[in-house]
């Protein structure tokens, strides 16, 4: 599978991912919604999507590299890696502004919980497609 | 566009690793609110971030 299915895959996840993150901050009040409804959807649909297609890029470049088998596991890896670097980087951003960043326990392992489930979601699309390519080739 | 994603042209791996910078450097912008890249990127994504465990203020 090439990276344009990736890509497409994990445009989809993404943005399914974003509403998926949205929901469970709805249901959880780790974080009360300081914007819209509707200025939130497309935030967490667009943010969503972009975090979807660098997990994708990263597993249709990087993925061989990983040292698991199964296409869900690499993504779940791929897309925590990704949120853990992240989450260090802002460490140091946070000891280097503590006035501009903060960081919150709750909010952490949320954001971890979801960054394993935008890995889940990506792996089963991929694998999807993956299993359907030959039928339509 | 489609010969260059399917990895068929010769600078297919150029290319691909200029794809993965782009959306890496929209990630980082989106997931810190780097408003020297993006302006208003910062407001737009404020709860997104909040939520997905990204530091913010």
């Amino acid at each position: 599978m090439n990276l344009k299915e990736h890509l497409k895959s994990g445009v989809i996840a993404g943005v399914v991912w974003g509403w998926l993150a949205y929901l469970t901050n709805a249901v959880t009040g780790v974080f009360p919604f300081e914007g819209s409804f509707a200025q939130d959807i497309v935030s967490f649909s667009f943010g969503g999507a972009v975090f979807g297609v660098a997990t994708g890029a990263s597993l249709a470049l990087l993925g061989g590299l990983i040292p698991f088998r199964g296409i869900v596991a690499r993504a779940v890896f791929a897309s925590a890696f990704i949120w853990i670097v992240l989450r260090l980087a802002g460490d140091m951003l946070s000891m280097m502004e503590p006035h501009r960043y903060h960081l919150l326990t709750a909010e952490t392992v949320q954001g971890l919980a979801l960054a394993v489930a935008l890995g889940a979601i990506l792996g089963i699309m991929v694998r999807k497609a993956k299993v359907s390519a030959p039928v339509n080739a | 566009m489609e010969r260059i994603l399917s990895g068929v042209n010769g600078n297919a791996l150029l290319l691909q690793a200029l794809m993965l910078v782009i959306f890496s450097v929209m990630t980082v912008s989106i997931a810190y609110g780097v408003e020297s890249v993006a302006p208003g990127v910062h407001d737009a994504f404020h709860d997104f971030r909040h939520v997905i465990g990204m530091p913010c203020h």
